[in-house]
């Protein structure tokens, strides 16, 4: 059992494309609650009202960065340490520094595979 | 010839190079491309907008958002196409080949997506049996959805979708109902929100 949500994690995606919301979604089913948002601007009130164990932030999104996120989720107290998995079409080398420096748990590269994706979910939230 | 199958053999169509990474059910990859089409359509609108306005960033950011739509459901070409047409685009850089180009990417996306489509309707199905609701349940059933759209709870509202394919009114609701669960499924969640509070303004339950 959870400590927080007394249940299944809950994991918030932030990505502009419905289709990799959906496909996420679907592939953490019975795994986790999934929050979706397509927007900083949807993402934050979500991050303010929730207790999320897992963010999964796409990079280029409409109104910003997911570094910019990433940085509001670093600063906050409640999810300070927080695993974090950068799910881009921008894996270039610079990223993934950045994002490394920023203390992502993990990076996947788009187009992605399910199991690269349920892996990378395993090991953060520490399922064997 | 199953939806995968059928989806590959688009590789007919210029321009298009299918090397599908999906691996789900029938059903969840018709629903991946049933929301690629939906959505596809709204970008390529977006993409000309901005191409009309000479608005770069505004068509980057589009053309990166369906560039990663088209890789994600397996279309290499089209998606490596978007991806020539973002460079070109960032930061203003070689705008030229956006001007050149854009026309040739737009009408390819759309004849693909039209394509996808015309596989979806023919693999659709409305002949499953649903289920009379009642007022009080209906009414149950749209608060919890409301709560899932406004909290952008996928899984719940993906659940609560399931829950609303399967019942009817036997009345006139069942459209805006059908109206609603299209929005859910295609995840525009504060569409979907508003259309619930109107049927409650309008009193309907």
């Amino acid at each position: 059992m959870d400590q927080f949500t007394g249940g299944k994690k809950k994991v918030l995606v932030v990505d502009d494309v419905a289709i990799v919301l959906m496909r996420t979604a679907k592939t953490l089913s019975g795994l986790a609650d999934v929050f979706g948002a397509r927007l900083l601007a949807e993402a934050i009130p979500i991050i303010e009202e929730q207790h999320i164990d897992l963010f999964i932030l796409d990079i280029n999104l409409p109104d910003g960065s997911g570094m910019t996120l990433l940085d509001y989720i670093r600063a906050s107290e409640r999810h300070a340490k927080t695993p974090v998995i950068m799910l881009t079409a921008n894996a270039s080398r610079n990223n993934i520094k950045t994002a490394a420096t920023k203390g992502v748990t993990r990076f996947i590269a788009k187009p992605f595979e399910n199991k690269d994706l349920l892996t990378a979910f395993k090991f953060c939230m520490n399922i064997k | 010839m199953d939806i995968v199958e059928r989806f590959i053999s688009l590789n007919e169509i210029d321009g298009v190079f299918v090397r599908t990474k999906l691996q789900p059910s029938d059903s969840e990859c018709a629903l991946l491309l049933k929301a690629f089409s939906h959505e596809s359509e709204k970008q390529i609108e977006e993409i000309m907008s901005a191409l009309a306005a000479r608005d770069w960033p505004r068509y980057c950011v589009t053309v990166h958002g369906i560039k990663s739509s088209l890789r994600t459901i397996g279309a290499a070409a089209l998606g490596e196409f978007a991806y020539r047409l973002e460079l070109a685009s960032k930061d203003g850089g070689d705008v030229a080949v956006c001007v050149a180009e854009t026309d040739d990417f737009a009408g390819k996306v759309t004849k693909f997506s039209e394509k996808i489509m015309s596989i979806l309707s023919e693999y659709s199905s409305n002949s499953e049996e649903k289920e009379q609701i009642d007022m009080p349940a209906l009414k149950d059933l749209l608060a919890r959805l409301l709560k899932a759209c406004n909290e952008f709870n996928l899984t719940a509202a993906d659940e609560l979708l399931t829950e609303l394919k399967k019942i009817t009114t036997n009345s006139a609701l069942d459209e805006k109902l059908d109206e609603i669960a299209e929005k859910v499924e295609m995840i525009e969640y504060s569409e979907a929100a508003t259309a619930i509070k109107n049927l409650k303004e309008e009193g309907v339950f």
